[in-house]
């Protein structure tokens, strides 16, 4: 008894809408997802989900209607994308992307449907986009739908699609300027998307164009800052 | 990739440098890598991802993609790497005048 009542003077000091149990919730599935990471350094990562697939199912089930069932949810969303040479990855991943919008209307994490659109075909992206928008009263959510639709109309044949994708990358502009993408915003991202250099602007014998930006550090630096120096301008990754 | 760009960088300090434009997944990724690879150069940090503003706007969804600028910031070369890339800025050292240091192709005493 004396522990419940501790418990609810605890909670009276969280956001009313936090279970009193999230964290621990929670973190039996960052536990589950350590142990696959485990996994996948000693076998393969495909192997390693389809090991793994059933037991996020288990959880899910088990924590379903919470943030953490959603959690075991999105991670084995995300791990679809080992049945693609199977044929079986579009349906799948539509499917249950479709009944997560359902189930979880009201949660931030449903960003991550938006942001694995290289799940769905892409001519099921642009509609479960649309649901998604529909059913979130999430900023950030809406904002990955929009560039989550973008990517897919960047890439259409269709003749409509430039105007479609202008309209996007506005709307994320007037918007969702403010809202993070990653280490920077939508609107830093939809501005360089709506100027973007021309191939003949790249070209051998042309002035490279100016970037402006930060180094790891944070410090603003220029590429023009470097004139006088042969510079090789390098986009690289570590991967 | 590293080494050669190490090498480069140390034996063209005077007149060369590497500007990087970075792609990692967040910050420690690429501070990580700096670290493990001894990269003294400076990158921009393209918001930590592919699709990035910076790689967005230049139309870079390869990696990595690579420009040789001369002095004026004119593009001389693209995608040149190993001996091509050392040739390129040997011959972009001979335009400007300055002393060159020892042919990696010669054999140094």
């Amino acid at each position: 008894m004396l522990s419940v009542g501790l418990t609810l003077i605890l909670a009276s000091f969280l956001p009313v809408s936090a279970p009193f149990d999230l964290d621990g919730e929670m973190k039996r599935v960052e536990a589950l997802e350590a142990l696959f990471e485990i996994e996948v350094d000693k076998s393969n990562q495909r192997s390693a989900a389809e090991q793994f697939e059933p037991r996020f199912e288990t959880l899910a089930k088990e924590l379903s209607g919470t943030e953490s069932g959603l959690r075991a949810e999105l991670w084995i969303l995300r791990n679809q994308w080992w049945k693609r040479s199977a044929g079986t990855m579009e349906q799948a991943a539509k499917k249950q992307a479709q009944r997560l919008i359902a189930e979880y209307p009201g949660s931030p994490q449903l960003s991550s449907i938006a942001e694995f659109r290289y799940l769905y075909g892409r001519e099921n992206v642009i509609p479960l986009m649309d649901a998604l928008i529909a059913a979130s009263p999430h900023n950030s959510v809406d904002a990955w739908a929009i560039h989550a639709k973008i990517f897919t109309l960047r890439r259409s044949r269709d003749e409509k699609a430039p105007i479609q994708l202008r309209k996007n990358l506005e709307l994320l502009q007037d918007r969702y300027a403010e809202v993070p993408f990653r280490d920077t915003t939508f609107g830093v991202l939809a501005t360089a998307m709506l100027s973007p250099h021309q191939k003949e602007d790249l070209e051998i014998g042309k002035v490279a164009p100016e970037i402006e930006g930060i180094d790891v550090a944070g410090t603003k630096f220029r590429l023009s800052d470097y004139r006088g120096k042969i510079v090789l301008l390098d986009f690289w990754g570590d991967w | 990739m590293y080494p050669h760009e190490r090498s480069l960088v140390q034996k063209y300090n005077e007149h060369f440098a590497i500007v990087g434009v970075n792609s990692d997944r967040g910050r420690d990724r690429l501070k990580e890598a700096m670290a493990r690879e001894k990269i003294t150069w400076s990158s921009f940090y393209d918001g930590g991802g592919t699709g990035g503003p910076i790689a967005s706007r230049w139309g870079v969804s390869g990696w990595p993609t690579l420009f040789l600028l001369d002095t004026k910031g004119t593009i001389r070369h693209k995608g040149l790497r190993g001996e091509k890339l050392e040739n390129a800025i040997r011959e972009l050292l001979l335009e400007m005048d300055v002393e060159l240091p020892p042919d990696p192709q010669k054999k140094e005493s």
